[in-house]
């Protein structure tokens, strides 16, 4: 007997055409990961985050004790010791701020020899209250001006009210 | 003839009063506990009444599975089937009581989005106007969604972040990687339940349009938990994203996706093409759910009310809508197939010289419009009854034309018998005697 593979044709190749658009998308993701996630960069070297402490904007320092959570009308910053990198090396580091990583701050790319003096990295979203929410800190290796390895993360949270 | 002291010496009345003291202490645990629950909200509530509820459903079951054993052989597969129902419920509600407690116990939620979530599965079941699949199976595969795929999700996605995004620099890798994460390990665990149904319950599985609404169906409990999750933080608004705007256009529509690719491997001849449609289904779902959680990356959401309401529709039709566009034309292309496959059998049904379509009927039962016409004109001439046995007798035909076309094409795995009794049960509805089982 005969089967009748037209009956179900029309739909058989739609979903192929489907599945091809879906490996295309995918493939334009994989792309994009790709290139801001290069591979082969791994050095394995590893900074030290002191801690994240209260923030005074009058003496650009840090006070208090290492805490992980602050409220939003609490100025706060990590502090990073520089030393524990080679002097050479391109770093930097930052503030990130929410699920998609909204840029809160930070200092760098420069040697890490050169930020000896800059070992207190205040979160700055441009006011005294900060949005409630989680932020990142984030120290990474830089290579033609982009960052390529996190070196160190430590996360906060930021308390509404 | 001489009395015994005790009738029932191993069973002395004192018992009785023990059992019901038991009881009681019981019905008074669960009371309790659900006036917590429904009071204060209380995760101790939510764990004496899962936990009691876990025991009594599993005891029943293993109390089934020693009769099937032991004291019942002969409906050893019955008592079986039902034990295995009830231990799958047992689990089902350890798992809904898991996905509770990760949405803080939102009580109000669950009752918020039953209706709307009971409505989608009401439509995407009354379209399928062919042969409409069973309740049963419906909500086993909404069950699936709302909290073993849920579940499954939740415990991947949790690792990833821990092992994979932990590693990635914050920006647009991370965000693609936070994308894939998502749509990886909620589309596999969604689309696991269609291919589970396909592989089990082949007879109630017949082509792509089965699968677009199974599928519709998983996702659809999917959205109703996560729902149910995101509103305990983020309030009502959630309920309008996910429940009136995304209702259709997210998870069930990637679901319907990979069901629809699971539908036309049920037809396609070849393990290769089976195979390879299966897999399309499932790329596509992940990329159209990838595609989602990525536009976030470059079009955040606005912080400004007015924007948001805006942003978030846009959204819906820029991302999901052109696959929910394609699922139609799947589901479009499957009715028409399904219409002109059953019309053909329906004639050559018509042509046996005892078969269970009539010539005359044969253009009526082809059209879905048709069919309705002709029950309510058996409403018209004998009242509900004429209607209720009108619809049934339309079903047995269609059951039987369906059947009739898989064997035709060679995609059926049950004896001839199957067709031979769904012509007879046609035949004992028309004569009005009670059809044979």
């Amino acid at each position: 007997m005969r089967l009748a593979p037209e009956e179900t044709r029309p739909a058989f190749r739609l979903m192929l055409a489907l599945g091809v658009v879906g490996l295309v998308i995918l493939g334009v993701g994989l792309a994009q990961f790709i290139t801001f996630e290069p591979p082969g960069q791994r050095t394995g070297e590893v900074a030290r985050i002191v801690g994240i402490f209260d923030y005074d904007p009058r003496t650009q320092g840090a006070t208090g004790a290492n805490q992980d959570h602050f409220r939003t009308g609490q100025p706060f910053a990590a502090v990073v010791d520089w030393s524990s990198l080679p002097p050479l090396q391109e770093v930097g580091s930052a503030w990130f701020s929410g699920g998609f990583s909204v840029d809160a701050g930070g200092v760098g790319p420069a040697p890490a020899g050169a930020l000896a003096s800059r070992g207190v990295v205040p979160v700055n979203f441009g006011s005294q209250r900060f949005p409630a929410g989680r932020y990142e800190l984030v120290v990474e290796r830089f290579s033609k001006g982009r960052a390529v390895e996190v070196l160190a993360r430590k996360t906060v949270v930021v308390l509404g009210g | 003839m001489i009395d015994a002291a005790y009738q029932r010496p191993h069973r002395p009345p004192r018992y009785r009063l023990a059992a019901a003291i038991g009881g009681g202490i019981l019905l008074a645990l669960l009371l309790g506990s659900a006036y917590e629950l429904v009071a204060f909200q209380s995760l101790v509530a939510v764990l004496d009444l899962a936990g009691l509820l876990l025991v009594g459903l599993f005891a029943l079951g293993t109390w089934l599975v020693i009769r099937a054993v032991d004291h019942d052989p002969a409906r050893r597969g019955s008592h079986l089937l039902r034990a295995a129902v009830l231990i799958g419920v047992a689990l089902a509600l350890f798992l809904f009581a898991v996905n509770l407690l990760n949405a803080r116990l939102n009580l109000a939620g669950v009752l918020a989005c039953i209706p709307t979530t009971g409505l989608a599965l009401w439509v995407i079941r009354q379209v399928d106007y062919n042969e409409r699949e069973p309740w049963r199976l419906v909500l086993v595969a909404a069950g699936w969604g709302a909290v073993v795929a849920t579940t499954l999700a939740l415990v991947f996605e949790s690792l990833w972040s821990y092992i994979v995004d932990a590693g990635l620099i914050p920006g647009p890798g991370q965000a693609v990687a936070t994308a894939f994460n998502a749509a990886l390990f909620e589309e596999v665990p969604k689309g696991l339940a269609v291919l589970l149904l396909f592989l089990v319950m082949r007879d109630e599985f017949d082509d792509v349009v089965d699968g677009i609404v199974y599928g519709a169906a998983v996702g659809l409990g999917f959205n109703f938990m996560e729902t149910v999750v995101y509103m305990s933080v983020g309030g009502w608004p959630q309920f309008f994203i996910r429940q009136v705007l995304g209702l259709f256009l997210g998870h069930a529509t990637y679901t319907a996706l990979i069901g629809a690719g699971i539908g036309i491997a049920r037809q396609v001849q070849g393990n290769q093409r089976k195979v390879l449609v299966v897999a399309c289904g499932f790329i596509v779902a992940i990329a159209a759910h990838f595609t989602w959680d990525a536009w976030l990356w470059y079009f955040p959401h606005p912080s400004d009310p007015a924007l948001l309401v805006l942003s978030i529709p846009l959204q819906y039709l820029a991302m999901t809508g052109p696959f929910f566009l394609a699922v139609m034309a799947l589901f479009m292309l499957g009715l028409r197939a399904e219409g002109r496959a059953l019309e053909a059998q329906f004639a050559a049904e018509a042509l046996l010289p005892d078969g269970g379509v009539l010539p005359r009927e044969v253009a009526m039962l082809a059209s879905p419009w048709r069919r309705i016409d002709a029950r309510f004109q058996a409403l018209g001439r004998h009242g509900f009854g004429g209607y209720r046995w009108m619809r049934r007798l339309q079903r047995a035909q269609l059951d039987l034309a369906m059947e009739r076309w898989h064997r035709t094409r060679r995609e059926i795995d049950t004896p001839l018998e199957a067709e031979l009794r769904l012509r007879d049960r046609v035949l004992a509805i028309r004569a009005g005697v009670k059809p044979p089982t």
